[in-house]
């Protein structure tokens, strides 16, 4: 019988599972070595993958360096129907190309014709010298490119589109929010937004769950971020509470969908998972509207219980990011959380314990901190794993 | 001839693309299609672009500065050989007429390269150039080119 390559990780998941499943006396020793023995570990196919999706990458850098360099020698017209044609050929070739192969390489071509794509928007802006200042170019090529991702139904495509969509709404909502409290909101609606769609491609495209759940996970904790630090310039507008109902009626349907599906509420199940995004959208809005008396030098009791408490709902958002993408083996949210926890915790407890102690005691108490975070996270962890076998 | 589904959506998407970049240059696309040139004062500043490449960041004494006024559009008089901005107003006058918000009235950046963009410095610093713009009926402005006044 032929044995079958498959990706290091994905053969150390297999291993992890079968060791598992003959621990709880499913299959026995026998069965075990058998399915193990039909998959061997393939570092070809990963690097191959690497090699691809980074060429693709690099050529789009190098395509949009291009652009920035303005050559003289070539007028502007030339240069707008150049990167068109570039454009056109790309996305024509990823199609034949995925006609007749499967796998990383039309993906990678994907991803080129989405840098090629911006390309064409910026090439047009140099052109007509349309000013800097504003996201609305960065905006065009996101849509154009979730667009094509879904057209496609790329996962490559989208994983840029996504990077792309999330770059133009931080940039939009921090140029048009009167206070950093405001951008806060907007990121932990965006948040409960993306959260929802996730849930719903689960139904649909699942492959495209993996990349939207990520970044709702990323917008929740940078929104988090920002609405920990006190803000006195709050004022609510109409964009937000507009966007906050559309984004709790999506939320409202995923869960439905999520709950119709199963007919159970489960702890990592798509209604928790709606559940808390919710619940973090309300902890962080009453964040930024709450701004207590007092300096952040020398702070009221009302000023040290927000800051406290806007230290624990981080941690704890964190935590339950971390134990959701254990527990359900997803892509990419455990190393953002743990990375969000990190910083975090390195910028509050060097805000706060900075002032109090210098030297090897800061250390000391920061080191302590530290160790206290990474037990709490270990420990929850390992509660959630258990109780969701 | 038959397309497939996924064909046809690829098209669609390029062609929204397509539409999304002609979107987001679309005033200055609108004033160098239909617009009618005029000459304006200017002054240099000099930034790089991350995207987009070297320009020279363009000020414009005869024009209003940028903010988020109640009153955007701002009228164009003569001025000698040249044109300036009359005082912003509320109500749209009759043409010509700029549009200016937030960023300025759309004409501050003109890309070129590093080293055309540091001699059009010079001459700009020293008073020597006007810079041609183009503008339609509905305010939109776009700039064209920089030359000796």
């Amino acid at each position: 019988m032929d044995t079958v390559h498959i990706s290091p990780k994905r053969l150390a998941w297999l291993r992890g599972e079968l060791a598992a499943w003959q621990a709880d006396g499913l299959i026995d020793g026998e069965t075990a070595a058998g399915i193990a023995g039909r998959y061997t570990e393939n570092r070809r196919f990963a690097l191959e993958r690497l090699a691809l999706v980074l060429g693709a990458a690099f050529l789009g850098v190098g395509l949009l360096w291009t652009i920035a360099a303005n050559y003289e020698r070539l007028s502007p017209t030339v240069r707008f129907v150049g990167i068109v044609v570039i454009w056109l050929v790309a996305v024509a070739g990823a199609e034949l190309l995925a006609s007749r192969v499967s796998g990383v390489l039309p993906a990678a071509v994907r991803v080129f014709a989405v840098a090629a794509g911006g390309g064409v928007v910026f090439q047009a802006a140099q052109s007509l010298h349309v000013p800097e200042g504003g996201p609305e170019l960065l905006g065009a090529w996101a849509g154009g490119a979730l667009a094509y991702a879904y057209a496609t139904r790329g996962k490559a495509p989208l994983v840029v589109a996504v990077g792309l969509g999330v770059g133009w709404y931080a940039w939009w909502s921090a140029e048009n929010a009167a206070s950093h409290g405001v951008v806060a909101c907007a990121m932990l609606v965006a948040a409960v937004f993306t959260t929802a769609l996730a849930l719903l491609h689960e139904h649909w495209t699942p492959a495209f769950a993996a990349v939207w759940r990520p970044a709702g996970v990323l917008l929740a904790l940078v929104g988090l971020f920002i609405a920990a630090f006190p803000d006195e310039d709050f004022q609510m507008t109409g964009a937000l509470l507009s966007g906050g109902a559309v984004a709790v009626v999506l939320a409202v349907l995923a869960a439905w969908r999520s709950f119709s599906g199963r007919g159970e509420f489960r702890p990592g199940g798509g209604l928790a998972e709606i559940s808390v995004i919710l619940m973090i959208l309300g902890a962080g809005a009453l964040l930024a509207v709450w701004d207590p008396a007092g300096t952040t030098t020398s702070p009221t009791g009302a000023g040290l219980v927000r800051a406290v408490g806007g230290i624990i709902g981080y941690v704890l958002a964190a935590a339950w990011f971390a134990v959701l993408g254990t527990s359900r083996r997803l892509p990419g949210v455990v190393p953002l959380a743990a990375a969000a926890l990190v910083v975090f915790v390195t910028t509050q407890s060097f805000a706060i314990f900075a002032p109090l102690f210098s030297g090897a005691a800061l250390f000391l108490v920061l080191g302590a901190v530290f160790l206290g975070t990474g037990v709490l996270a270990q420990r929850g962890r390992r509660l959630i794993t258990e109780v969701s076998r | 001839m038959r397309f497939s589904s996924r064909a046809v959506q690829v098209a669609a998407a390029v062609l929204l693309q397509g539409a999304l970049a002609a979107w987001a240059v679309q005033p200055q696309l609108s004033a160098r299609l239909t617009g009618t040139e005029y000459r304006l004062a200017v002054e240099p500043v000099d930034p790089i672009s991350p995207f987009r490449g070297a320009y020279v960041q363009l000020d414009y004494p005869g024009l209003p500065e940028p903010s988020l006024s109640k009153e955007p559009y701002v009228p164009l008089v003569r001025d000698g050989s040249l044109w300036k901005g009359a005082t912003p107003v509320r109500d749209r006058p009759r043409p010509p007429y700029l549009i200016c918000e937030q960023y300025g009235c759309g004409l501050h950046s003109f890309f070129t390269s590093e080293e055309r963009a540091r001699a059009i410095e010079r001459d700009i610093t020293s008073h020597r150039l006007a810079a041609v713009i183009r503008v339609d009926d509905r305010g939109n402005a776009t700039l064209i080119r920089l030359e000796p006044r």
